[in-house]
This record gives structure tokens, C-alpha cells and sequence, in this order.
């Protein structure tokens, strides 16, 4: 395999004495070495874009605490969190786009590595966030790669192009394996409108958000999603 | 060895992103670099082998390794003349070989004595050791710093503005720190005249520059003080004192021009002549200081002998040219940008905040003492020229005392206990003695108190007998920046953020030696210096207490919120009823900004049941909640509600874990519109639905007519029933349109402003009256919304406000968060907003509340253009005025005493105190935004609002003063 040529971005840096935290990380880095025809110039893209990639965020998180965070690094344009794409939950990652670079080098370098929720981020430098990038490319639809085998040689071909962050690029190419869901594509036609974390903007046709005053769904009629974590011995008699 | 093929190499993914721990050593000079693999075994590989980084050319990766090297000398004391044999060795042996190689490492050399300055007698020592193996490469040296400074004298003359990036040391500290190089380099040169001449000659021209101008020259104060602060180091090298005479002699001569006094109080720390220190100007310390240094600079790392040790017999001197200066007309011009150098624009004052009056004796080096200067200097060179690394930042701030003389403090992790036998120790205590004659203690105890003293009586005779923390010093440092008025340097999330990691760092060295005695964290100095802050905080300025709130949530959000609250109880059972007081505000704001980095759930667990109230955000109270939902639902659905809610919101253990925030804040339960007790609710959530389902305006519009029918037959049909009356149905209407779109939007703040406010935005614009936007032109039958007149959309907007804040008023930052966007879409303006920070006369937004302050901030630097942000000042401004006159008439008192009087002292919490707190913040946060806008703010305009505004002639004089006084400097 041929890696591409990143020129100063795989030049030793003299000018400081000490490595620089407003770079591209080596996650960064080495998808671009794979990448022949793309990968020095979406680094270049990466310093310029004003964009940063938040990862390793608890589900939890929401758009006002990253904007409580970051809004000291700069004037924050968007931020766009990202969603599991079947379900449409936050699965741990956002990016942030800002009105300049300097936003985006400064959260690189200041808040890096530091807790929201008890939880390190990782912020990466990005080259821009394009549509569809919101959503998780892990097969179950969230950011991060189902318990991996790590260690198994033999099982390369499942483990695709996420790395050991369950990130997937920017490169939008990759298709989801048809067929494999179909179990989870019901439950989650089943589930659907009653979930709560459902980040979507309203959409027509389709009740969202504030719900109507009916009767609460009792827990035994919800169906499969019902006490899947729930030990047989704790539910009440008629419902074991 | 040459690893083998299949053996993953180090890659620079293992550093993290981090500090490249570079290739080991062993690679260093005279080995042959590692094979290139051939292309053909590389692709033979499967794709799943991680592609590597190329393989670098000899010369790269050999000053690669150098430079790795060269980083290091000097963390290990105990093998620094070794390293820094080897080191030369290898340079000696290199610098020839190549040009690559060369000039990548004279640029390291320059880069470490900029951003590391902390280790230039090292830098210096290892240069000097290569020259005496190889002249040339001292020649080298010498030939490259003479041009990198004379490059920067050349700088001086250009009067370009943007040369520089902020972030990048200014182009003055940079001199400073190559001549210091140069300084400690100059036994290699022939002479050291070229030094001590540039050094006097930079001092005539700092005495020049001020002798001209009868205000205070900021180069001329940069240059005087970077000069004195630089003599020590050629002090320390060439036993020269007939030079310090000379320069001492020119310095005197130095003009120290003050500014006004009123110019000066805004760039103090503490306000107030209770303030807990005489605040003292940096400039002003210097020459004293150094006027009474120990001529022995015991301060120093004494590197001579190593390098006497290593010098030949006969060694080969170099030429130095002298530097071509730049005239006083060139400096007169130059204005100062870039890290450090802007520091100096404004008078700058020493932050203390570890004074001996918390434990009765010095824990740093006294702040008029040269060590204290050049330590601040050093620690703030590094903290700003390597803010691209916060890591290493952190790791040489903690490892400091190794570059200085170790012994002048006490060993790290030193507990305050141990300082004070050592303080004990020092004044002839013999501890041990009378511990073991002390009948009244418990055996055990004394046991082991006598232990832990024979373990300080052994330090204490090994040298270590000073009570100076380094941990203080350092902190104290980034303290002074994260602090400097009128802007700190960096955004002080870095300092945050620094401060946090080293306390992170520090923990990880305590816990890795287990054995060692010394465990006082890093934390604990910043618990420190954190109650230093609370107890000082209402002299505080303004600005810098909003960024302590800042820095604080920050340090607790890293760290578990972890804090003991309990020590403060006592003063917020005093200062209950005040709303103004500092310690209040304090209070709200951290409580307030924690749960906004969290969830009330994990906030309210670390908190004591006194302190529980603040977990309520909200900035309307009970009254104004009723009246408000009074208006619209009547009074009798909205006390129920507010009964109702209260209780659900009171009960936030209830909260699911993954509640999101409208979940949280009880957003759906202030919708009232939709509440089965309000006869009107069908047609309420007929109107929502077709809102959340983007159905036609015409059908808006027809559900709004049948809306009015039914409150005009309604209402007939139950005369006197209050809820079936509707005062104001337009009111009624913008509130229902505006709270729905919230709801639908409720999820997070991108629904609101990508999702519910396109979808809705042609229906706001209708119920506020204002034009279709363009595409949106629907022609609707029966139209109930006909364009209005300015004043009467200004009304609706304010309708429009209130209701965000209503439904939101759980978390009312979110509110304003909604409401910026809101107003970015064009719906409300900026003003409007800035009128809604003042809108409750007894709890002024404005001045209570941390998010106010900053959406102000946001607002005028990221307005559309710069009148629209000069109007909005102006706004402010007027408004401020309009409440300083407020406060002083519901005061019933103009005397001076009871205006400018010190409240800071006020025991009593009644109301006369509380209106003078109120005052007391209008007055600083006017300080606080004119200094930060002084380029965008009309002071004519201003000082006629005040002449106009201000009755009470006391108050008038002081808020001209305060403006005065930033005009002048601000020119």
C-alpha cells in the first residue's frame, strides 16, 4: 500500500520546542496517509475549517454544556451533535463549527483531554462536517463499534475503516451492510415515538416532542423494549 | 539494533497527541539509520497494516534525536553534567556534517531559550561545551542569535500591525530573552562589551523615551524593565559588577511616570482602601529589587564549575559585532502586540493572593524581591510562549525548582504543618525537645508528631530550611495573568484548563511515590489561593470576579464539583436577605454555572441542604410567575400551577438520569396554554399542532379567528368568571405562538434554531406584526394580522421575550440562550435583550448574573457592524445610569458615605445595604464593560448621559471619574 506524502505535516517541527497541540491527531495523520488523493489536502482543510470533532462524550451530554465549555475558545457557530442514526440519539460525539480557526485551535489546545460529566473528550481537528456526518456508521447505527475481537487476525473484514475509537472519517463512502438490522429496524419502528432523546428537528407529519395528554402506555403493553434490563425476579408477579 | 521487520515501530499515534517521546536515544550519532523497507514487502502486507510514517532522511531523524536530547538536559539534576557532555559531544561532532542539521538545530536553541527560559544558563552551558570541542559550532551560535536579535531590532522599525499572530511571544520579550542567551554566552566572545553596550543602550533609550512624553511610555517602562530584570544573568557569568553600576546608574535616571489615580484604579486587582494589599506597579519593583539583590545570586543554578571543568587551555574567543539600534523615533512608534508585550499597554500591577497573613509566615518570596520578579517573569514566558502545549507547560511549571537554586524552597508537596515547623526550625525552636518534654500529650500522638519532626529536623539539615512554596510561586503567576485587567493574553479557559491539569499531573507524581512524606497536592494550593479569592471577593473588580466564577466551576468540573461548602455556611446565614452581595453573587453564579457543566442531580449531592436554595436558577419569583400566567389564565390556574410545579421541581432526585434539559426544567408543565383547566386549551393545541405540523398559514389564521370567537362568547357567557376573560388577546397570542415554538424546539438549542424557528418563522412574523420574509408572501383571507407600527411591534417583542423567559425561567440561561437566536433570525433585536437585563428593578440581571454579562459581550463583538455594537453600548450605558438614579432615589440618601462609603465592611444586611451593594455593582460593571469596549464607546455621548442623568452630585462626579479615567488610558 502506498501512503500519501504529508509534507510539513510529517516534517519535524523546530521552531518550538515542544511538540504542538494545534495539529492534526495522529488519528487524523494516519487516515490521511491512507488516503493518496485526498489526505495532505483535507489536513490543510482540517486547520482552516474552523471545525472540531468532539468524541468520547457521555450520552448525556447536551448542546448547552458544550456551549457553556467552548464558547470561551471562540464565537460558536453550530454545533451538531452527533446521533445514532436509527434511533436518533446522541451517541457520544459532536462537531462544533466556529466563525474562525482560532476557535477551533484554541479548544484543541485548552480543553483536550479535559471532563465534561466526569468524561475525557477527545477533540480532533476536522475538515468540515458535511451532511450525514451526524449520524454513527457503527452497524448498530451508534458512533462506537460493537464489542470488538480484538486480537482475532482472522476477522479484518468486519472490522472495516472505524478505528479503535469506533470513529468513522470523513469520507462518506462506506454502506451499511443491508439486511443485517431488520430486527432492530422493527423495534426501532416500534419504539420510535416515544422516545424521549430524540434530537431531530420537528418534522411534518410526525409527532414530536410535547406530547398529547393521553393515558401513559402501562409498562407491560410497550412491547420488546420493555425490561430488557430488568431481572425477571424484580417485576411484580402477573408481569414475570 | 535495527528492529526487526515485523516489530511495530513507535508511531506517533503512541504519543496521544501528545508529547513526542521521540525515538530512543540509542539511535543517537554514529549509528547507521534503519533500512527503508522496500515497496515491495510493504505492499505484499495486508490492508490492514497500519501505514507507518515514512522513514525521515539521516540528518532528519539524527537532529530530530539531538533536539529530543536537548529538551531533556536538566530535569535530572543529579546526571546534568553528563548529559551535558554527551550532548555537546554529539553537537560538536554534527554540526558540520550538515546544513539541514544545523540550522534546525540553532533554530531549536532559539526556540527553547524563547519558550523555556527557565533553562538558558543550560542552553548556555551546552554551548559553551561544544565550542570548547569544536569553535566552529560556537561560532555558529553566536553568528545565528546575532541575527535572529538584529532581525528583531529590524522589526522594531516596521509599523505594520498584523505581523504578529496574538498567541506569538512579542517581538520585545523575544529580545529580552535572546539577549539573556547572549548574556550568559558572553564569555565565549572575545569581549562582553557588545552586551553590557546594547544593555545601556537599550536603558538610554528607555530614559529617553519617557524624558519625552510626559505620559506614561509603555515601550519605555517594557525596555527599562526587561533590561534590569536581564542584568543578573551577565551578573552570573562575568564577575563584572562595574557593569550593573553602569546600568544602575542610567536606570535611576528612568523617569517612572504615573497615570492618573483614577486611571490607575481600573487596573488594580482590589478595589477599595480595605483591600487586602497595597497593590504595587511591576515597573516600580524592579530597581529596587535589584539594588538589593545578594551579589552572590544564590538564586541561581550555579553551572561554572561544570563548565570550568570541561574548558581546554587554550580556548578560542569569537568576535561579536555590535547590533545595529533602532533610533527612539522607531521605538516612540512601535506599539506594543504579541504575548507579554502587550501586558505592558496598561499599567501593570502584581497579583498576590498567598499572603503571610493567612499563615504567619512567608510561603513565597517576598513580591518586591528580585526572585519573586524573575520568577514571574520566567513562569509567564513559559505560560505564554508554549501556550501550544499546555502538557509541557504544566510539567515544567511543576518542575521549576530543579532549574533554580532547589534549596531557597521547601521540597514539592510541602503541607503548610511542615512549613510551620520549618518556620519554627528557623527561628531556634529545638521542636523534638519540646515535644518529648510535653507531659500533657497522648503517648501515641506524641509518638508520632516527635516522627514526623525528626523527619522535618533531617530536611531542615540537609539545606532545605526555607518555608517558600514553589507550587504558590507558580500559581501565583498564572494567577497574575489569567487576572491582568484589562484582558488576560489568552482566553483564560487556558488558564483554567492549565491550572486543572497540573493539579491532575501533580496527583499522579504524589500517588507514583508512595514512600514520600509529601503529599500536599497541587489541589490544595488552589484551594488555597480559591479561599484567598472568596474572602477578598467583594474588592475584587467586577470583571475578575465573573472570571473566578469561570475559573472555578472550571477547576471543580474537572475534579468531581468536589468543595467544601460547609466553611462558607455561616456567611450565607448572615448575608440571607442580600441579593447584590458579592459573596451572593459568588454563590449563585458557581452553584448556577455547575449545574449548567452538569445536572441539578449531581450538583445538589454536593451540596449542604443551606446552600440547596441556590440550585434554583430561575430569575422570576413566585409573585412574578402568578401575575404573569395571571394575566393570561387567571389567577386561579396560575397558583395552582405554580403550587404544582413547585413541588415537582423542588423534587430533583427524581430526575432520570437521562432527562434532557427541558425534561429537567419542567418545560411542558409552564405551558399552560395546554393545561385542562383553561377553557380555551383545545383550541390552544389545535393552533400548536398546526404550528408543529407547518400546516398552512390560512388555516393559522382561521384557528386564531375561531380562537377570538370563542373568548368573546365564552367570556359573555360567564361574566366575572376571571378565566374565561382574556385582558389582552394580542398578549395572548404572541405568548401562545412564541411558547409553542419553544416547546417543539424544547430539545436542544439546534432544534430551536435550525427546526422550530424555520418552521414557525413566518407565523412569528405574523403575530409580531413585521413583513413576510422573502419566498414566504402567502396571501391570507381574513387576515387578523395587518402589519403594525414600530412602537406597537416593539411591544409585541417584548410579549415575545417574556414568554421565552416565563417558560424557561427554570433555567433562564437557556432562555437567553433561545432568545440570541431568536434574535440572530431577526425577530428581536439586541437592544431589546439588553432592555430585558434590567427589566426587574429589584434583581437587576445585568449585574447579578454571569451569562448576562457574557451574552452582552457576545452581542457587541459579534454585532453586524460597529454602530449597531456602539448603540448597544450606549443602551447599556443608559440603562446602567437610569438604575444608578433608581438605587440612590429608593436609598432616600445622597451623602457621600452612604454612595462611595466602604459597604465592603457593612455588617448589617438591610436593605440600605443591599440598595448600596446594587449601586456598588452598577458603578463596577460600567467600569467593567467601558474598559473592555473603550475603542467602541462615545465617551462624549456617555459623559452627557451622565452630566443629564446623574442627580446626586456625589455619584455624578464618581461615574465621570471612573469614565475619565479610562478615556485617558484608553488613548
Amino acid at each position: 500500500m502506498m501512503s500519501s506524502d504529508l509534507k510539513e505535516f510529517d516534517a519535524p517541527n523546530f521552531r518550538n520546542s515542544t511538540f504542538r497541540l494545534d495539529r492534526p491527531s495522529s488519528y487524523l495523520l494516519n487516515k490521511a496517509r491512507r488516503d493518496e488523493i485526498n489526505g495532505y489536502s483535507n489536513l490543510k482543510k482540517s486547520m482552516s475549517s474552523s471545525t472540531i470533532y468532539i468524541g468520547k462524550l457521555s450520552f448525556n451530554t447536551t448542546e448547552e454544556q458544550l456551549f457553556e465549555l467552548f464558547s470561551n475558545c471562540g464565537t460558536i457557530v453550530k454545533i451538531i451533535m452527533g446521533l445514532d442514526k436509527h434511533k436518533l440519539t446522541p451517541t457520544g460525539f459532536c462537531f462544533i463549527i466556529f466563525d474562525t480557526p482560532s476557535g477551533a485551535l484554541n479548544s484543541i489546545k485548552y480543553l483536550n483531554k479535559t471532563k465534561v460529566n466526569g468524561r475525557s473528550m477527545e477533540i480532533d481537528l476536522d475538515p468540515g462536517f458535511e451532511e450525514g456526518r451526524q449520524f454513527g456508521r457503527g452497524p448498530d447505527g451508534g458512533q462506537r463499534q460493537p464489542q470488538q475481537q480484538y486480537g482475532n487476525r482472522y476477522d479484518h473484514g468486519r472490522r472495516g475503516e472505524l478505528d479503535k475509537n469506533g470513529r468513522s472519517g470523513y469520507k462518506n463512502t462506506r454502506t451499511r451492510a443491508r439486511g443485517r438490522n431488520t430486527y432492530r429496524d422493527r423495534q426501532r419502528h416500534h419504539t420510535g415515538p416515544q422516545n424521549r432523546e430524540n434530537y431531530l428537528p420537528p418534522q411534518q407529519h410526525e409527532s414530536q416532542g410535547y406530547s398529547e395528554r393521553r393515558p401513559e402506555v402501562p409498562p407491560h403493553l410497550v412491547g420488546q423494549e420493555f425490561a430488557s434490563n430488568v431481572s425477571n425476579q424484580e417485576l411484580p408477579p402477573h408481569l414475570r | 539494533m535495527e528492529d526487526p521487520p515485523h516489530k511495530r515501530k513507535r508511531s506517533v499515534s503512541d504519543d496521544e497527541g501528545y508529547e513526542p517521546s521521540l525515538i530512543g536515544s540509542s539511535d543517537l550519532p554514529g549509528r547507521a539509520p534503519p533500512e527503508v523497507p522496500s515497496e515491495g514487502y510493504q505492499r505484499s502486507e495486508s490492508w490492514a497494516k497500519r501505514p507507518r510514517r515514512a522513514l525521515l532522511p539521516r540528518e532528519v531523524e539524527l537532529a530530530k534525536n539531538i533536539c529530543a536530547e536537548i529538551g531533556k538536559i536538566g530535569e535530572y539534576p543529579q546526571q546534568l553534567s553528563l548529559d551535558l557532555e554527551n550532548v555537546s559531544g554529539s553537537i560538536a561532532q554534527e554540526i558540520d556534517s550538515d546544513d539541514y542539521l544545523r540550522n534546525s538545530l540553532l533554530e531549536f536553541l532559539v526556540a527553547l531559550t524563547v519558550e523555556q527560559p527557565q533553562k538558558v544558563f543550560i542552553v548556555g552551558a551546552l554551548v559553551q561545551l561544544t565550542n570548547f570541542k569544536n569553535p566552529k559550532a560556537g561560532q555558529y551560535v553566536l553568528e545565528y542569535l546575532h541575527s535572529k536579535a538584529q532581525n528583531l531590532f529590524e522589526q522594531i522599525k516596521v509599523a505594520s500591525d498584523d505581523v504578529l499572530e496574538s498567541s506569538e511571544c512579542g517581538v520585545i520579550t523575544r529580545l529580552k530573552l535572546i539577549l539573556r542567551l547572549l548574556a550568559v554566552l558572553s564569555p565565549m566572545m572575545v569581549s562582553g562589551d557588545p552586551i553590557t553596550r546594547t544593555y545601556e543602550h537599550l536603558m538610554e533609550l528607555a530614559v529617553e523615551l519617557q524624558d519625552n512624553s510626559v505620559q506614561r511610555v509603555a515601550v519605555a517602562q517594557l525596555l527599562y524593565f526587561n533590561v534590569l530584570v536581564s542584568v543578573p544573568y551577565y551578573l552570573a557569568v562575568q564577575k563584572d559588577e562595574s557593569f550593573s553600576d553602569r546600568v544602575l546608574a542610567i536606570a535611576r535616571k528612568f523617569k517612572l511616570a504615573d497615570v492618573s489615580e483614577e486611571s490607575r484604579a481600573n487596573y488594580r486587582h482590589f478595589k477599595s482602601p480595605n483591600r487586602p494589599y497595597e497593590a504595587k506597579e511591576l515597573v516600580k519593583l524592579i530597581l529596587p529589587a535589584l539594588e538589593a539583590v545578594d551579589k552572590e545570586l544564590p538564586f541561581f543554578v550555579d553551572l561554572q564549575q561544570i563548565i570550568k571543568s570541561h574548558e581546554p587551555e587554550d580556548v578560542e574567543k569569537h568576535l561579536f559585532q555590535q547590533f545595529n539600534i533602532p533610533s527612539s523615533e522607531h521605538w516612540a512608534s512601535y506599539n506594543l502586540r504579541g504575548n507579554i508585550d502587550s501586558l505592558w499597554k496598561y499599567p501593570r500591577y502584581v497579583l498576590e493572593c498567598f499572603l503571610p497573613s493567612v499563615t504567619g509566615f512567608d510561603t513565597v518570596p517576598p513580591v518586591d524581591s528580585y526572585l519573586s520578579i524573575i520568577l514571574r517573569d520566567v513562569t509567564q514566558d513559559i505560560v505564554q510562549n508554549m501556550e501550544f502545549n499546555r502538557v509541557t507547560v504544566s510539567r515544567q511549571m511543576l518542575s521549576l525548582n530543579v532549574f533554580f537554586n532547589e534549596k531557597l524552597f521547601s521540597k514539592p508537596n510541602s503541607s503548610i504543618d511542615k512549613l510551620t515547623i520549618l518556620n519554627n526550625l528557623n527561628s531556634g525552636v529545638d521542636l523534638i525537645s519540646s515535644l518529648e518534654n510535653n507531659e500533657e500529650l497522648d503517648p501515641q500522638v506524641k509518638e508520632s508528631m516527635i516522627q514526623s519532626a525528626t523527619y522535618v529536623q533531617q530536611e531542615f539539615d540537609q539545606g532545605y530550611t526555607s518555608t517558600w512554596k514553589m507550587e504558590q510561586v507558580v500559581t501565583e503567576a498564572v494567577l497574575d495573568l489569567m487576572f491582568h485587567l484589562p484582558n488576560a493574553p489568552s482566553p483564560s479557559v487556558y488558564y483554567q484548563m492549565l491550572l486543572a491539569d497540573t493539579c491532575g499531573r501533580d496527583w499522579a507524581n504524589v500517588r507514583r511515590a508512595p514512600e514520600s512524606e509529601d503529599k500536599v497536592t497541587f489541589a490544595k494550593v488552589l484551594g488555597t489561593a480559591i479561599r484567598f479569592f472568596y474572602s477578598n471577593f467583594k474588592y475584587l473588580d467586577f470583571e475578575l470576579r465573573e472570571r473566578f466564577v469561570l475559573w472555578m466551576t472550571a477547576q471543580l468540573s474537572n475534579f468531581g464539583f468536589d468543595w467544601q461548602w460547609t466553611e462558607w455556611i455561616d456567611d450565607l446565614n448572615t448575608l440571607d436577605k442580600l441579593f447584590y452581595h458579592p459573596a451572593i453573587y459568588l454563590f449563585r453564579n458557581i452553584i448556577g454555572r455547575e449545574i449548567r457543566l452538569s445536572t441539578p442531580q449531581t450538583i445538589k449531592a454536593t451540596l449542604p441542604p443551606e446552600f440547596h436554595r441556590f440550585l434554583r436558577l430561575s430569575l422570576w419569583d413566585k409573585r412574578q410567575v402568578i401575575n404573569f400566567d395571571s394575566k393570561l389564565f387567571g389567577s386561579k390556574l396560575a397558583e395552582s400551577a405554580y403550587e404544582t410545579n413547585f413541588a415537582a421541581e423542588e423534587n430533583i432526585e427524581a430526575i432520570p438520569e437521562d432527562a434532557g434539559n427541558a425534561e429537567i426544567y419542567h418545560i411542558v408543565d409552564q405551558y399552560l396554554f395546554n393545561s385542562e383547566d383553561h377553557p380555551y386549551h383545545e383550541v390552544c393545541h389545535s393552533i400548536y399542532t398546526n404550528i408543529q405540523e407547518g400546516e398552512s398559514l390560512q388555516q393559522f389564521n382561521d384557528l386564531i379567528v375561531l380562537l377570538k370567537e370563542q373568548i368573546a362568547r365564552e367570556s359573555a357567557e360567564h361574566p366575572g368568571a376571571e378565566e374565561y376573560l382574556i385582558g389582552n388577546i394580542d398578549c395572548y397570542i404572541v405568548t401562545l405562538v412564541i411558547q409553542s415554538t419553544c416547546i417543539i424546539g424544547s430539545r436542544s438549542l439546534s432544534v430551536v434554531e435550525s427546526g422550530a424557528l424555520e418552521l414557525c418563522g413566518a407565523k412569528l412574523r405574523k403575530v409580531l406584526g413585521l413583513p413576510a420574509a422573502e419566498g414566504e408572501h402567502e396571501d391570507v383571507e381574513n387576515d387578523q394580522f395587518p402589519l403594525l407600527k414600530a412602537e406597537e411591534v416593539v411591544e409585541r417583542q417584548k410579549w415575545l421575550i417574556d414568554g421565552v423567559l416565563r417558560l424557561w425561567n427554570n433555567e433562564p440561561r437557556i432562555g437567553y440562550l433561545i432568545l440570541e437566536r431568536i434574535k440572530n433570525k431577526g425577530f428581536i433585536s439586541s437592544t431589546q435583550l439588553v432592555d430585558s437585563f434590567f427589566a426587574n428593578n429589584e434583581s437587576l440581571t445585568m449585574i447579578s448574573q454571569v451569562y448576562a454579562s457574557e451574552l452582552f459581550d457576545r452581542m457587541v463583538t459579534s454585532s453586524g457592524s460597529e454602530a449597531e455594537s456602539k448603540d448597544l453600548l450606549q443602551t447599556f450605558y443608559s440603562k446602567i445610569i437610569e438604575h444608578i438614579e433608581l438605587l440612590i432615589e429608593k436609598l432616600g440618601d445622597d451623602r457621600e458615605e452612604m454612595i462611595l462609603g466602604t459597604v465592603e465592611t457593612e455588617e448589617s444586611a438591610d436593605q440600605d445595604t443591599e440598595l448600596r451593594w446594587g449601586l456598588h455593582g452598577c458603578f463596577e460593571i460600567m467600569r467593567s464593560k467601558a474598559r473592555k469596549f473603550a475603542s467602541l464607546t462615545d465617551f462624549e455621548l456617555l459623559g452627557e448621559r451622565i452630566e443629564g442623568g446623574v442627580r446626586s452630585e456625589v455619584a455624578r462626579k464618581y461615574v465621570a471619574a471612573i469614565v475619565d479615567g479610562i478615556r485617558t488610558s484608553a488613548n
